[in-house]
């Protein structure tokens, strides 16, 4: 390539560059302004909220982990996020085999029921569910949290999943069962397999959703042995409203932990939905 | 090793399709079979019958003595090799043999040994390693049969294997497979749509069509007594020359205006006068010049299209005032895949007779041609059912 070639490149693709850069910019304004004056020392920032950093200080830091209960709440998130994902995507795979791979009655119908819910705001079912959580006793405990979010999950797992299941060639699972394979087996040994990138990347979507929920955080398991991190963080306006940088190291907490799996994992959230299995 | 009886098998699907009808087949012990047919003719349903992976409506299939209509694919004790291969892709070339044996519950010790014959008398020895992506066509096609071969199944079935790879390389593994089949001696279906495969490689074959078996025989009886106008299109490349005409009582044949003799073996005791169809084979029709040969077995015509394959020149020759086929006729002799192809075929202004000649033969367009119909080579079919008239040659199924 030419370097006249080159110029004329960068300045036809300029303008979509430009465009791109915008909401880039505004997500990463958001991000260095939640870090930067979390590690603030309190008098710089009220001196400007906007400036970099003169010198760290991990008091605000070190203020939400002790007197903000950020480990316990990491915890929990990691209790709740990692069993809620595995439940709701190993039950989500199951129902997605069976709609896609294998023969039954009213096949379409059941799929539809399955997958409706996932258009309907948790807000809605948030009361009836409230009201039958107290009845099993289970507010406030981990098993109460994991059932509501994998409930909630349930149907995006499902209706991925099902999605990726269908990539897997009938023939693939025909041969399966002729070499003596019965459902489970071919369950467990071909397609799981052989769905690994689609299952990671549905898991990643299901995880990114749970961790981020602050609904169920503040509504069934907010009691501090069981609140997540997200909602662990709303609790700082109240108890920390003077101190807005506890706020900010708070929410820093919070996010820090996904933008670490993301940033390992990024290339299974989208490759995992578009492959084939010729 | 088994046989497998076919007895009026039917398939009909709920929306009403009947994809095979009234099958009745006995394949022997060691066979090879062939099922083919044009596209949609029930022969790929037929062989999934018989695999398990398609419920039977109707009828009785036996494998060995048992009567296996409603045992489980796995409990058929079958292999199958499918036409997109269906390799494990998450599994090496080794998992993918190990895996049947493994779920057979066979001892480690055995299952290598079953797996390292396999691999040696398919080559794939260096690349038992190696995933299914990481495979050439024509590897991928081994490692199939591979998964097949370990189980040592009394039934081997074949659908379309060699449909996806390159043309020399299907001519390769055709002969492999046969090699392999007859080595092993294992009972063996084989579905094709390619006549020259079915020709080459089975001991008998089917040749099916709307769901219907048509004829079996073994390819060199299909090729000189197809059983029908659809058969004797079929099978064979250029296909039976085919032209319509009338059987006279005294046994002459006239196409048009010109006169052919029957031979004794060629329609025996049939109700003449009656509509036929005469078909014969390129490569049987006779060369001769003007007052040679037999004179009551000749017809006379003029060069229309000449087509070279290097090893031989296909020369058309056009009847002059033989009516072409009728729409009745091509509708029983052939199944079309597009409307267009039939619309070619029935354009013809005039009758139409391919001949082989040698490469060097050098026949000008236009030139006026005599042909000799030798001996034998004459084939008889009702025009109005299309079925070959009862000859003194014919086997009857």
């Amino acid at each position: 390539m030419s370097a006249r070639q080159i110029l004329r490149r960068t300045v036809r693709e300029a303008p979509v560059h430009l465009f791109l850069l915008l909401p880039n910019l505004s997500v990463l304004f958001l991000v260095y302004y939640l870090i930067s004056n979390a590690l603030k020392p309190r008098a710089e920032y009220y001196a400007s909220e906007f400036a970099l950093p003169r010198t760290i200080s991990f008091d605000a830091i070190y203020a939400a982990i002790t007197d903000g209960n950020m480990l316990g709440a990491l915890k929990n998130s990691i209790v709740l996020t990692s069993v809620s994902t595995v439940v709701a995507v190993f039950l989500g795979a199951c129902a997605a085999y069976a709609f896609a791979h294998l023969r039954m009655r009213w096949k379409t119908a059941i799929f539809v029921a399955m997958v409706v819910p996932m258009s309907i705001s948790p807000l809605i079912v948030s009361i009836p569910l409230f009201a039958q959580l107290a009845k099993a006793g289970l507010i406030n405990t981990y098993l109460g949290g994991i059932i509501v979010y994998v409930g909630l999950q349930m149907s995006f797992a499902i209706y991925v999943l099902d999605g990726v299941f269908r990539q897997i060639p009938e023939e693939v699972i025909e041969a399966a069962r002729i070499d003596k394979a019965g459902p489970v087996r071919i369950f467990f040994f071909i397609v799981l397999p052989m769905a690994a990138p689609g299952l990671t990347a549905t898991a990643m979507f299901v995880m990114l959703a749970v961790w981020n929920d602050l609904l169920v955080g503040l509504l069934f398991v907010n009691s501090p042995g069981t609140i997540p991190i997200t909602a662990n963080v709303v609790t700082f306006q109240q108890k920390f409203s003077s101190d807005p940088q506890i706020i900010f190291a708070g929410l820093t907490l919070s996010v820090l932990p996904i933008l670490l799996v993301y940033a390992v994992a990024q290339r299974w959230f989208v490759g995992g939905l578009g492959g084939t299995f010729r | 090793m088994a046989r497998v009886e076919l007895e009026k098998v039917c398939k009909t699907y709920s929306d009403g399709t009947r994809a095979v009808q009234d099958l009745t087949l006995s394949i022997a012990d060691g066979e090879f079979m062939i099922f083919v047919g044009p596209s949609g003719c029930g022969k790929t349903t037929a062989l999934r019958m018989v695999a398990g992976l398609e419920d039977i409506t109707d009828g009785t299939l036996r494998i060995g003595a048992d009567i296996v209509n409603d045992l489980d694919c796995g409990d058929r004790d079958i292999a199958m090799v499918f036409q997109n291969y269906a390799l494990y892709p998450h599994m090496t070339v080794h998992g993918n043999m190990d895996f049947p044996l493994r779920l057979a519950g066979m001892v480690k010790s055995e299952r290598e040994v079953r797996i390292a014959t396999a691999a040696r008398t398919l080559g794939l020895e260096p690349y038992l390693g190696r995933r299914p992506a990481r495979l050439s066509g024509g590897q991928r096609q081994r490692v199939a049969m591979g998964r097949a071969l370990v189980r040592q199944p009394s039934v081997f079935l074949m659908d379309e294997p060699l449909s996806n790879l390159d043309a020399k390389l299907r001519v390769q593994m055709r002969a492999e497979i046969t090699a392999l089949q007859r080595q092993l001696g294992i009972t063996t279906i084989y579905v094709t749509h390619d006549q020259i495969e079915a020709l080459t490689m089975g001991d008998r074959i089917a040749v099916m069509r709307d769901g219907r078996l048509q004829q079996v025989a073994d390819p060199a009886t299909l090729y000189a007594e197809p059983a029908n106008l659809f058969v004797a299109a079929f099978i064979g490349a250029p296909a039976m020359n085919l032209v319509e005409g009338r059987l006279g009582a005294d046994g002459t044949l006239s196409l048009g205006p010109q006169r052919l003799r029957v031979g004794a073996g060629e329609a025996e005791a049939s109700p003449a006068p009656r509509d036929v169809v005469a078909g014969m084979r390129p490569e049987a029709l006779r060369l001769v010049h003007d007052g040679q040969g037999d004179t009551a077995r000749q017809v006379v015509g003029e060069v229309h299209s000449r087509e070279s394959v290097g090893s031989d020149l296909y020369v058309t020759l056009s009847l002059a005032n033989v009516p072409p086929l009728s729409p009745e006729t091509v509708a029983l002799a052939h199944v079309f895949e597009d409307s267009a192809e039939a619309e070619t075929l029935l354009a013809d202004r005039s009758a139409r007779l391919t001949i082989r000649l040698p490469p060097s033969d050098r026949l000008a367009l236009g030139a006026p041609v005599r042909l000799e119909v030798p001996p034998g080579a004459l084939r008889l079919f009702d025009r109005r059912t299309g079925q070959a008239l009862p000859c003194s040659g014919t086997e009857r199924q």
